[in-house]
């Protein structure tokens, strides 16, 4: 069963429209097998990261990616932050941002709007 | 104003688009061949240093196949990897139209009390569609109005299946 994907103050949107269209088709394909795999998805397309974020990891030719995301209830996914990639690691206050993201979203489920679906 | 809000891939309508459609396609295969690979090793419960003993390849080799942004393996290694896993190797070449049919969102069949014009908007796809006879006719042409009975299997299950019978890339 696939999860429904949502994004916090339209950082998907806003991520997805400053890139080339190679990038975004290699992003997208990354959300949709993550929409449908979850966990499942394996271990070079998402890593749990630490404190319930995870991160969706996408290379295309040498651009790196990385989507930071949390689950919620109802199969859920919520895209918190969107980086590109430019040291070896996620950096500390990118992964701290999505975590307090997901600690107003405990707090306040109602912020997700449920009749809205992914197509 | 409401913070969190669906994200709309609409990859149907971006894969009309021939670079972004080149590039979805690249990537999608690119992860389905590692994926598959690690998903059958896994399977048999083998490690990447069995399949190297058993192709002739270094472990890191093995390793590097099973990582999705990997491609410069040849057909040949990709038969050596099937034979140790012990499987077939299936390719498909999938029409960019029908890709893109399998990622259109399911459209509703008219319901009993549908007016004559939308009985007639049917008949009319239904006859383009029989008509359709392959790539040269442009994308853009094509109907997005097939009833639920003409839709392939969900992408979900197509994963599934493609699992189940083995390396069909």
């Amino acid at each position: 069963m696939k999860h429904t994907l949502f994004q916090y103050n339209g950082v998907y949107d806003e991520f997805i429209a400053g890139l080339d269209i190679p990038f975004q088709a290699a992003i997208d394909n990354r959300l949709n097998r993550l929409s449908l795999l979850g966990q499942n998805a394996g271990i070079k397309v998402t890593k749990p990261l630490r404190d319930g974020i995870f991160e969706c990891r996408i290379q295309s030719r040498r651009q790196q990616a990385r989507l930071l995301y949390l689950y919620l209830k109802g199969r859920k996914i919520i895209v918190a932050n969107c980086i590109i990639k430019k040291g070896s690691k996620v950096p500390t206050t990118e992964i701290d941002r999505a975590i307090k993201i997901k600690e107003a979203l405990e707090q306040h489920p109602e912020l997700v709007n449920e009749l809205s679906e992914i197509h | 104003m409401n913070l969190v809000k669906s994200i709309n891939l609409n990859i149907a309508q971006k894969l009309e688009q021939r670079e972004y459609r080149d590039a979805f396609f690249e990537e999608w295969a690119k992860d389905e061949i590692s994926d598959q690979i690690r998903h059958l090793r896994k399977t048999r419960k083998l490690r990447q240093v069995d399949i190297a003993k058993e192709t002739g390849m270094k472990q890191s080799a093995v390793s590097r196949i099973e990582q999705s942004q990997y491609s410069n393996w040849n057909f040949a290694t990709l038969l050596r990897i099937a034979r140790a896993l012990d499987a077939r190797v299936r390719v498909v070449f999938e029409p960019a139209e029908d890709v893109i049919k399998e990622y259109s969102p399911p459209q509703r069949k008219p319901s009993r009390g549908s007016s004559a014009l939308d009985v007639r908007e049917n008949i009319l796809f239904d006859d383009q569609r029989k008509t359709f006879i392959g790539p040269q006719n442009s994308l853009s042409s094509l109907s997005t109005k097939d009833s639920l009975e003409d839709q392939k299997l969900p992408f979900t299950q197509r994963i599934g299946t493609a699992k189940n019978q083995g390396l069909a890339l």
